[in-house]
């Protein structure tokens, strides 16, 4: 019976194995000379895709391959002249050339030169004279390892495209092919322009299965639906063709229909079922081998962007799609899984994902960062009526930028608009008592000058009185 | 020799035995010629506790060997054995059990189920599961379950079945290593490399591939390919228990868990490293710090172990010999007894095993369970001993206990009373894992002296 695989890279022979468009791509651009990359996110089937185009390459004797997975080379401690040599000590024992030549005690002889430098001359000197007539193919998995590093790998990439740009002047070079995997932008990986190996290099898109594409999947249907082609057609309506959703929700069909077979006319609704009783009701608790949970992560790890991925996600959820851009934003958004782009647009991967992270998620997730939480909490906490909770300047003001873009909940409105009100009320109420006290220093003014006029007068009558009474005295 | 060597030895010479996790660590460290306070320091515990537990294992092993073991003879004790590989003749002809005795005298009921033994019960399709995986080159089974639940006894099963399929075995428990082994990569993956030849009888000669110049990473890759699977024409199963000690190094754990994976992954194009079949046994979720860059620890088939049913808790009463949990009105009986104790295996077991003993009866079982001097007195002391030198952990565990409704706790401490079967998390809602413990802690753990958590 066909078995389902959930997690993990496929073997090269898996009868489960879908060819995609990107499996002739990837193979005919490599066996032309290309330098490709394939950079997409979790779970899309991309180190399968390296296992089956490299045992392509060599079945069909198109040169010698060696695959490294640089988390194996990294680790956070590791110092450049370790990395670069590790690297060049596991391409050496994957191409099988281990026993020619002592690699650490050449690396040394080399002394204090930098150790891209050294990888270069080994590769030059050591590894394509050791293997004179054949290609070699490099293919590099988890590239995104090396931003775990301690220090900045830019040299590697540069010598990658070095090596690239060397096949005009030494034909030697011609004989070595590159091909990167992983989850990242070329961005991400490399800031500077002249050191980038992917604006000059063929970058393989990795889209979810097509509908025909899939159609081998049925094999391990048959018997247990009367129509195995339309119960797949049902999965790939929830899944999109997203490969691990695929083979997971191909893999849960199989054992729920041990006990009953799927009749025609049945699948949609089964298939429904399932993806609601299985993948979308409780996800996270139901979600093993992870692969949800990682999306989550994704989006939520880093507090300052996380406002910025799941506003748009939110969008996305609203509008249906948008315009691809190709804002950092959305380059991250499709690195985690979450959306696609295609035909210039970019949307929610697969159904699966816009139920389960909805407009609810989004919220919830949207309440927990909120800068004001802790007030608005005091504030719900005293039936709305404490208005000492209310956000004033500054806070104020701060709320509403991070606000901005966002579609927030009904009681965020309605606490922000509260705030509005009450700091304009406060401002006004402000201005009204500068002004009644203006008005009281005016008043205060005009009374006192009535004293002293009334004063002067009583003085000037006083003083009136006693000159007639002094004159009186005197005549 | 090798601690590990020396355990397996004596797995070997009394089948019967079973070791603790803690006496486990404390026979490793003591072999390694530790201290007892550096026993004591290297795993959390306090001094006088983990001297008791020596004294104890001493004793018992003295009594099984029939001879005086110590802490000063322990190593010329088992090398004398290892070098005859056998017992004294008056050993091996173990008496048979009487009939009238419910119990042999040797099953003791603490520690995974021994091979031999009668009581171990299935939980389909659990086992036939995994041991099918077993047979699949390049495969990784994941048994995840809280302590108590029989992991162990599983992995060992498994380990069995692949012995009895020729195939070569390496077991490696992570609580034998030493705080110490954990501090660095370097370190860790040296011990992992070295315990595998130990296991294997092949020659550990680590500088022949380790080179500090290549990093630790790339030095034990082409130590197991050119010093292990290169040694060794057949399938291989490499069993790592307890990996969550390594949780509390996320460092190390986010290094070294990919690079298991890595290894896991290079089966689908590597003839080599296909040959290895790896089990591993962890009592709670992979719990590492994000790593972005890497891909997440989730590959092969992972297994929750579950609770026993009442079925099965009813069939274990019955290879007990226990009349009154027969039948209908046994399963009430039953259902009173496990309301306290839960339907852990490991606690079960020992229930049913204090039982079976014949004298005393249910209630008074169920009223001393919860005591200093009940069956699962010592159980309980080793709890409260490894919660001893950590306040902030007796003061959750008093508020989860004394809370009606589930609380949330700060995620590293609940990861911690969850390792030590505490507590039972769900959606990070801690909630106690069974009446037994809250029984028992609310009456023992010190009362806080400053004022309440959260």
């Amino acid at each position: 019976m066909v078995e389902y695989r959930v997690g993990g890279s496929l073997a090269a022979n898996d009868p489960t194995y879908i060819e995609r468009e990107a499996d002739r791509t990837l193979y005919r651009a490599l066996s032309q000379g290309e330098l490709c990359y394939v950079l997409t996110s979790r779970q899309m089937g991309k180190s399968s895709l390296r296992l089956r185009t490299r045992q392509r390459l060599e079945t069909e004797g198109m040169g010698r391959c060696a695959a490294i997975d640089l988390t194996r080379i990294g680790s956070q401690h590791i110092t450049p002249e370790q990395w670069y040599l590790g690297l060049a000590f596991e391409l050496w024992r994957r191409f099988g050339l281990a026993q020619t030549v002592n690699l650490p005690v050449w690396w040394q002889q080399l002394g204090p030169l930098p150790p891209v430098q050294k990888l270069s001359y080994w590769m030059e000197s050591v590894l394509l004279v050791a293997e004179p007539d054949q290609p070699l193919f490099i293919f590099l998995d988890e590239i995104d390892g090396v931003k775990g590093l301690s220090f900045a790998v830019e040299d590697f990439f540069g010598l990658v495209r070095f090596c690239y740009n060397q096949r005009a002047e030494n034909p030697a070079y011609r004989r070595l092919n590159w091909a990167l995997f992983g989850v990242a932008t070329p961005r991400n990986l490399v800031a500077d322009l002249q050191q980038t190996p992917f604006n000059i290099g063929k970058a393989i898109a990795l889209a979810g299965f097509s509908l025909s594409e899939a159609a081998p999947l049925a094999a391990g249907l048959l018997g247990l639906a009367d129509r195995p082609d339309r119960v797949l057609a049902a999965v790939l309506h929830w899944t999109r063709g997203q490969p691990f959703l695929t083979q997971k929700l191909c893999g849960l069909i199989q054992t729920a229909a041990q006990n009953q077979a799927i009749a025609a006319g049945s699948e949609a609704r089964a298939v429904e079922r399932l993806v609601r009783s299985r993948l979308i009701h409780h996800w996270e608790t139901q979600d093993d081998p992870e692969h949800l949970r990682t999306i989550r992560d994704r989006l939520l790890v880093d507090r300052l962007r996380s406002g910025r991925l799941l506003s748009l996600h939110q969008q996305l959820l609203m509008q249906g799609s948008l315009a691809a851009d190709g804002s950092p934003e959305q380059a991250e958004l499709k690195l985690s899984g979450l959306a696609i782009e295609r035909d210039g647009d970019l949307r929610v991967a697969n159904p699966i994902y816009a139920e389960i992270f909805n407009h609810d998620w989004v919220n919830r997730c949207l309440a927990q960062q909120r800068p004001y939480a802790v007030m608005l909490q005091a504030w719900v906490a005293s039936n709305f009526q404490d208005d000492s909770r209310l956000l004033m300047g500054q806070a104020l003001q701060d709320a509403l930028h991070w606000a901005a873009h966002k579609s927030l909940s009904d009681l965020d409105y309605r606490y922000l608009s509260a705030s509005q009100k009450w700091d304009a009320n406060q401002v006004r109420l402000e201005l009204e008592a500068k002004d009644r006290a203006n008005q009281m220093l005016a008043e205060a003014q005009r009374r006192a000058n009535q004293i002293i006029w009334f004063s002067y007068l009583s003085l000037g009558s006083c003083l009136a009185i006693s000159l007639v009474a002094l004159l009186v005295g005197l005549l | 020799m090798h601690a590990d060597e020396a355990l397996a030895l004596l797995d070997q010479l009394l089948p019967g035995y079973t070791f603790s996790n803690l006496q486990e660590t404390v026979f490793s460290q003591v072999w390694e010629g530790k201290t007892y306070a550096e026993i004591a320091e290297s795993c959390g515990y306090d001094h006088s506790y983990i001297r008791d537990v020596g004294f104890r294992l001493w004793q018992s092993l003295s009594e099984s060997l029939n001879q005086k073991v110590s802490k000063s003879n322990i190593r010329a004790v088992v090398e004398r054995y290892a070098r005859h590989q056998s017992l004294p003749a008056a050993m091996v002809s173990a008496p048979e059990p009487a009939a009238a005795s419910v119990l042999p005298d040797w099953e003791l009921p603490n520690g995974p189920v021994p091979l031999t033994s009668q009581l171990y019960i299935e939980r389909p399709p659990i086992e036939t599961q995994t041991m099918a995986a077993l047979l699949r080159p390049g495969s990784l089974i994941r048994l995840k379950a809280p302590r108590q639940m029989g992991k162990t006894s599983l992995l060992r099963r498994l380990v069995a079945h692949g012995q009895g399929h020729q195939m070569r075995c390496v077991t490696l428990s992570l609580h034998r290593a030493d705080r110490q082994t954990f501090a660095d990569l370097d370190r860790f993956l040296r011990w992992f490399c070295a315990n595998i030849s130990y296991q294997l009888g092949l020659e550990a000669d680590l500088n022949r591939c380790w080179n500090r110049d290549i990093g630790s990473k790339v030095s034990c890759t082409a130590y197991l390919e050119d010093a292990v699977l290169a040694q060794v024409d057949t399938p291989l199963v490499i069993a790592l228990d307890e990996v969550n000690e390594l949780f509390q190094y996320p460092e190390l754990a986010s290094e070294f868990l990919p690079l298991l994976r890595s290894w896991y992954e290079e089966a689908r194009e590597s003839e080599p490293w296909s040959r290895i079949r790896w089990i591993l046994a962890h009592a709670t979720e992979v719990y590492a710090p994000l790593q972005l860059h890497q891909s997440p620890f989730n590959v092969g088939l992972a297994i929750r172990l579950p609770s026993f049913t009442l079925e099965q808790v009813q069939e274990l009463a019955h290879r007990h010999r226990l009349p009154w949990a027969e039948g209908h009105d046994g399963a009430e009986n039953l259902l009173s007894l496990l309301r306290v104790v839960s339907s852990r295996p490991g606690l079960v077991r020992l229930a049913l095993y204090a039982l079976a003993q014949g004298n005393t009866s249910l209630e008074q079982f169920l009223e001393e369970a919860p005591t200093q001097s009940g069956i699962y007195g010592d159980h309980l002391r080793e709890l409260l001993a490894a919660l001893y030198p950590h306040p902030d952990l007796q003061l959750a565990l008093r508020w989860v206990f004394e809370a009606a409704e589930p609380v949330a706790l700060e995620p590293i401490t609940a990861y911690r009373l969850e390792n030590l079967g505490l507590i039972d998390l769900y959606k990070n809602l801690a909630t106690p894992s069974c009446e037994l413990y809250r029984q028992y802690f609310l009456a023992f753990l010190p009362l806080p002296s400053s004022a309440a958590y959260g």
